[in-house]
């Protein structure tokens, strides 16, 4: 009942403020449009569009489109700017009617300190983008500027405030301590299971593709939902429709391609892949590894009106080591018998694919439609396992024979067919309303085995129905968006999502950031990580028979605008994990017979602060922050004892820094500094004993058991990588490029782990027998050797 | 300009390289590297394995129990048998009498390869007795479990068919066991070929599939009752350090396991279809 009031109050409220405007204000007429690259046609996202006579702005979306009403009649001019591109107007004339514009075109300027500066800083006023609380972005030339996320947007948002590692070896990330599986991300509007390379750590997006990052950490308005802690938005670009450009990077692992070109009049075509092998591998441990991934990607502007993309991903991974051969070899080399009974490897197989057709539709000025229809599939089976047996017994009769006889297997397949569209529906100048619906058709399948013990599986079919809305009102200096996301799963309850954004823009550029919303999640992931060595991927796994687990987040925030290149900012957050589910994997057959059963219902909270500096001062640009947090779970598997939260560092600072040395040479760095997360540190041993009845034979191995739950902390962490970009002028590099008649081309020196004295501690290890760590647990880390890297890229 | 920006790379990389040094950072800036720990282990434990089964040899049970402590994790010294451990199995009896079978530590011999604690003749365990075992240590605290002797397999009628690999079979209801292993003994030795979980109050249907002959093999197979299979099956030896995971036991008190078995040997030859 109190549910069914606060909906009331929630519906009445939206609407309410919908209709206000519509009283207070009378005929205006509204101004539309694409705001593009002229030589590209690429859309421009952010783009600033300013009318100098009412000293109002606006900027476009994410799609690089604009509306800007309440133009009384008569000639009027705008006042285009982006960053990187020359200011530019556009003149306007309005006699009865509004207008749309197929595109307003931008040009690129030449060497101006804007286009070699990694930060995009627009604290705009009047705009969409600027209503969310807790948004960050990321454009290709900032992912490309961080040394050591080697060009990969998910190594690159770990330099971002709230935004953690979880395991040492596993791309999987967590938000304001969220569960990994809380993330989505969405390409191009696909949500994509999964986006990540085994092999090399990275996610899947090939970075000359993307044409911006959007990252909301929270607080996220009604349009986004299925997933409590995060989104990550995608937009990759549409292709240059005038000539063809591309980029070629080959090198001994890893080679990239893209290429961009005119596919028929008004329509661009993008084709773009990359390829690794895994040499090392290949020689050490005699094992394939490799992963390959494509974009394909075609739209087409139809009229002024409507635009037609289709945009294609594949991506496919095996990633095998198997470490027996190395050690046999290694034991046959120095007449060492203890590895003869040795076998172990792992085995990764994952794929991903997506595509999409995309329809844009500028109904009137007022009125624009997206509307989307994908299928986005994931599959991966991680395999692992020992078997080592080393007789001891010979020596003594009392001692067992060691044995260690470990494997595990799960295995996942997710595939999601997506029907949605949205109306953004400009009531008046200051009243922007976005209704919208989603249809997702899902299929899993999940097993898992551990210890030849079969876990249980589950095969299962449903719906998720989405419906959307929220209205964003300007009132003077405030900006609120209401909104409400309906949910019903399965055709169970439906669930309601109330969301509220609100900015205050005082003088002297302060900004005063509110949002609180209600998050529910259907599909979650299975966490393994207390038997996997590395969780590198989520194992989807639909909460059919259990109640969605749900967040709610408060978040406050201040910004201040410095200069017009700079921003400060300062974000308080508080989450209140209401429903959250884990797996107690170590619960066997015996215990419960279904996959679904060993979930675990449990809560929890995460809270802290950022303050975050983005922007230029003379030739450096970049970002340093700040993060204190905290965050905590409690489960009956813990008997709901509350504890740290397995990926939360108290103290993080992260700088990313680029020095703009002269028009052909730059220099960039980044640093990290972080407090070490909450681990369960064993500080039991017992032997574990297998029996075989059959042959009489009992055996042992010894097992490392701690003392609860994450009741130990680990040593902060600190990382400083380097490096120089050069555009070649001159020599065998030039000469190449000149021979493929290229535009560009660069070469770039990377050192990565210049703090390698000091070990960044991934692993304790509680191993006697050496002399330095006698007592003391064995710290382990893979930062003991600093590495440079060469990459040549080539522009044309 | 240039020279000004060099110099202060040079500076910057320096400040940074400094603190590099471990020592520096372990001694004067205060970043330790060894793990806070909070919470202190219980370490003055006893980590069993007790299995009662009803088979003898030369006379004597061939039920064992294997007794050790649990180590702090950095100050283990011994993986041999705990000596000194009383180790006492009792049959409780309907009305609740107990009959005491002591099991002293027993050294190798001509039936048995290790040192461990046994019974001496006349320990004949039968299914659906009730047992007790207590272990004490003077220095140790002690260690209580107590098992209900499982039924032998029973085949449910004509249920049974073996031929090329495959081998098919029902097994009948029984709430004593919990667990099943299956092994194929022929002339080329004894292959362990499948493991399955008992069904509540139905029988259980078993294919097994193998490729060694069946053709004149035996088939050997096992029951384990609740406490040793949920042992075998809560086995997380997975490769992983720093992760939480439970200590093993199906104990009252103490680590490890107090647990039986029970066999049945059924000879495949004469029931080819």
């Amino acid at each position: 009942m109190i549910a069914g009031k606060k909906l009331h109050i929630c519906l009445i409220l939206l609407i309410a403020l919908s209709l206000i405007p519509f009283r207070v204000f009378g005929q205006r007429y509204t101004v539309s449009g694409y705001v593009v690259d002229d030589q590209t046609r690429e859309t421009l996202i952010g783009a600033t569009i300013y009318h100098p006579e009412s000293g109002r702005g606006t900027v476009t979306d994410s799609y690089g489109y604009f509306r800007f009403s309440g133009l009384s009649p008569g000639n009027h001019t705008l006042i285009l700017s982006y960053m990187g591109y020359d200011q530019d107007s556009l003149m306007v004339k309005l006699v009865d009617k509004s207008l749309v514009i197929s595109e307003v075109y931008l040009r690129q300027s030449f060497h101006s300190v804007d286009e070699v500066s990694i930060i995009a800083v627009r604290p705009d006023r009047a705009a969409d983008r600027q209503v969310e609380t807790s948004m960050l972005e990321l454009s290709p030339k900032t992912i490309q500027s961080i040394p050591t996320a080697g060009k990969d947007v998910f190594s690159a948002i770990k330099f971002l405030p709230g935004i953690e590692r979880t395991e040492p070896f596993s791309p999987l990330y967590s938000v304001r301590g969220g569960d990994p599986g809380e993330n989505a991300v969405m390409l191009d509007g696909v949500m994509i299971y999964n986006p990540y390379h085994s092999s090399i750590n990275s996610g899947i997006f090939n970075t000359q593709t993307i044409k911006n990052v959007d990252l909301l950490t929270g607080g996220f308005g009604a349009e986004y939902g299925g997933r409590n802690s995060s989104v990550m938005y995608i937009t990759t670009k549409d292709g240059n429709s005038t000539e063809m450009h591309g980029e070629v990077e080959p090198s001994t692992f890893h080679s990239k391609v893209f290429l961009e070109f005119p596919a028929g009049k008004n329509a661009s075509a993008i084709v773009a892949g990359r390829y690794y092998y895994d040499i090392f591998s290949e020689f050490i441990y005699q094992s394939q590894s490799y992963f390959y991934d494509f974009n394909l990607s075609y739209t087409a502007r139809l009229s002024n009106k409507h635009r037609l993309s289709l945009k294609y991903f594949q991506s496919r991974d095996r990633n095998n080591i198997d470490f027996s051969s190395f050690y046999q070899v290694f034991g046959n080399t120095f007449g060492i018998d203890l590895y003869d009974d040795f076998n172990f490897r792992f085995e990764d197989r994952w794929k991903n694919l997506a595509g999409t057709i995309i329809h844009k539709w500028a109904m009137t000025p007022r009125i624009y439609m997206r509307t989307q229809l994908y299928y986005s599939a994931h599959q991966s089976e991680n395999a692992s396992g020992v078997n080592f047996q080393f007789d001891f017994a010979d020596e003594a009769t009392d001692t067992l024979n060691f044995n260690w006889n470990t494997n595990s297997i799960f295995t996942n397949r997710i595939s999601d067919l997506c029907a949605k569209s949205f109306l953004n529906i400009l009531l008046f100048r200051n009243n922007n309303l976005r209704i919208g619906g989603e249809l997702n058709a899902y299929h899993f399948q999940n097993t898992a085995a551990i210890n030849d013990f079969d876990q249980g599986s589950l095969e299962n079919n449903s719906m998720l129905y989405t419906l959307f809305m929220e209205d964003k009102l300007e009132l003077g200096p405030l900006i609120i968006r209401p909104g409400v996301r309906f949910t019903r799963y399965n055709g169970k309850d439906i669930h309601y999502e109330p969301r509220v954004n609100a900015v205050l823009n005082f003088p002297h550029g302060y900004s005063l950031k509110l949002a609180w919303g209600e998050y529910y999640q259907y599909v979650i992931s299975m966490n393994t990580n207390e038997v996997e060595m590395n969780q590198a991927v989520d194992y989807y796994f639909p909460l059919t028979t259990y109640e969605p687990s749900k967040s709610v987040h408060y978040i406050a925030g201040i910004e201040k605008a410095i200069g017009s290149h700079s921003l400060l900012s300062l974000n308080a957050y508080y989450k209140n994990i209401e429903r959250v589910y884990t797996f107690d994997i170590n619960q066997t057959a015996n215990e419960v017979l279904m996959l679904s059963d060993k979930l675990q219902q449990g809560s929890g909270d995460a809270y802290g602060g950022e303050i975050m500096y983005r922007g230029r001062i003379r030739n450096w640009s970049g970002w340093m922050s700040y993060g204190l947090a905290w965050a905590n779970r409690q489960y009956p598997m813990t008997g709901m004892q509350k504890y740290p939260y397995d990926y939360n560092r108290r103290h993080t600072f992260k700088l990313v820094g680029n020095y703009t040395i002269s028009e052909s040479l730059e220099y960039n760095t980044s640093f990290l500094f972080m407090s070490g997360t909450y681990r369960s540190i064993e500080q039991i041993l017992q032997n574990y004993y297998y029996y075989n009845p059959d042959a009489e034979e009992l055996s042992f191995f010894p097992i490392w058991i701690p003392e609860g739950k994450n009741t130990a902390k680990m040593p902060p962490v600190m990382n400083l990588d380097m490096s120089i970009r050069k555009k070649l002028r001159q020599g065998f590099g030039k000469q190449i490029a000149d021979k493929f008649h290229a535009d560009e081309s660069y070469l770039t020196v990377t050192i990565r782990n210049l703090l390698f004295f000091r070990r960044n501690v991934d692993y304790y290890y509680p191993i006697s027998g050496i002399p330095r760590w006698e007592g003391k647990y064995l710290p382990v880390g893979t930062n003991l050797f600093p590495s440079i890297g060469f990459s040549y890229t080539i522009k044309f | 300009m240039k020279k000004r920006m060099r110099r202060s790379i040079y500076a910057l990389m320096i400040m940074l390289f400094l603190p590099g040094c471990e020592k520096i950072v372990d001694y004067y800036i205060g970043f330790p590297q060894q793990p806070e720990i909070t919470v202190e282990a219980d370490t003055d434990q006893l980590n069993v394995f007790g299995v009662l089964r009803p088979d003898s040899i030369g006379g004597f049970n061939k039920s064992f129990v294997f007794v050790q402590r649990i180590w702090p994790a950095l100050d283990f010294s011994t993986f041999s048998i705990l000596p000194d451990v009383e180790v006492l199995i009792e049959s409780v009896g309907e009305d609740g009498t107990l009959t005491a079978f002591p099991f002293p530590l027993s050294p190798p011999d001509a039936n048995f390869k290790d040192t461990l604690y046994r019974p001496a003749t006349g320990f004949t365990p039968v299914p659906g007795q009730h047992f007790r075992i207590s272990c004490l240590h003077s220095e140790l605290k002690d260690a209580y479990g107590e098992l209900i002797f499982p039924a032998v397999p029973a085949l449910t009628e004509n249920s049974l068919s073996a031929a090329g690999g495959r081998i098919s079979l029902s097994l009948k209801a029984d709430s004593s066991i919990e667990m099943y292993d299956f092994y194929l003994k022929n002339n080329a030795g004894s292959h362990f070929i499948g493991r399955e979980l008992s069904l509540d109050n139905e029988d259980l249907p078993v294919i097994l599939y193998t490729n060694q002959p069946v053709e004149g093999a035996k088939l050997r197979i096992f029951a384990y009752e609740n406490r040793l299979a949920t042992y075998i099956g809560n086995s997380n030896t997975s490769l992983n350090f720093n992760k939480y995971r439970e200590g093993f036991s199906t104990l009252d008190s103490g680590y490890g396991v107090f647990g039986a078995l029970n066999f049945l040997d059924i000879d495949l030859g004469p029931v080819l279809k």
